[in-house]
């Protein structure tokens, strides 16, 4: 599989070596574990994504502001 | 940190004349907002008055935003604690501005007690935006030529 077939420098590549074997990991067997783990992440929200999603929505824009004008009718005074 | 009044967080969920610029500070700032007591009954009204049809499908991405707390969090703040900063601001205030209104002073309360350096609102016709500019929080947008004039 050459997904996780990346060439890295080689103290890179000495560390991660060491690191997986301190783990009980072979180097292969840790990146997959890793990118594993990254897929599993939940995505991150955020504000573009969200208006995004709005727009998918398909809705009308009424022409005011809705709460400046729902809290003058609501008629507090 | 940022305090978005129920005016801009509804231009972001429901969409009005306001959610293009809210929409251009959004994606400028990425802010993550604190949503408080306050918010939640001026946003149901906000959706189910003005958008009856989406308003179940826009309630339940506003929880799932809560839920993650990525883009908007609980806020934990004590009502009560507000709501007396709130008697204090009327206090201070009622009698200089007879229009200023509870929901007002109570935002601008929940906004002081977060510890928000910035206010976000587009409710210009009101007295909130010049109260919190008095409690030193930076309003945006700024203050327009007729809310300055109040503060004279």
């Amino acid at each position: 599989m050459t997904l996780l077939q990346t060439r890295v420098d080689e103290k890179t590549a000495r560390n991660f070596v060491r690191a997986a074997k301190a783990r009980g990991h072979t180097p292969y067997s840790l990146l997959q574990s890793l990118v594993k783990d990254a897929a599993a992440q939940p995505k991150r929200r955020t504000w573009k994504k969200h208006f995004e999603w709005l727009d998918s929505l398909g809705i009308k824009p009424v022409p005011y502001g809705i709460v400046a004008r729902q809290r003058e009718e609501d008629g507090e005074r | 940190m940022s305090y978005a009044d129920t005016s801009f967080i509804a231009a972001a969920y429901a969409v009005d004349v306001n959610t293009p610029e809210a929409r251009r500070y959004m994606a400028e700032e990425e802010p993550r907002l604190p949503f408080t007591f306050l918010h939640w009954p001026e946003v149901a009204k906000a959706l189910w008055t003005n958008h009856p049809a989406q308003a179940e499908t826009i309630w339940d991405e506003l929880k799932d935003a809560l839920a993650d707390g990525q883009t908007l969090y609980r806020a934990e703040l004590d009502a009560d604690t507000v709501a007396q900063r709130a008697a204090g601001l009327m206090r201070h205030y009622a009698q200089r501005w007879p229009k200023l209104r509870a929901i007002d002073v109570m935002h601008v309360g929940a906004a002081v007690e977060c510890h928000a350096k910035t206010f976000l609102s587009f409710d210009t016709r009101s007295y909130q935006r010049v109260l919190a500019h008095t409690q030193k929080l930076k309003v945006w947008p700024a203050l327009t030529s007729e809310e300055t004039a109040k503060l004279k």
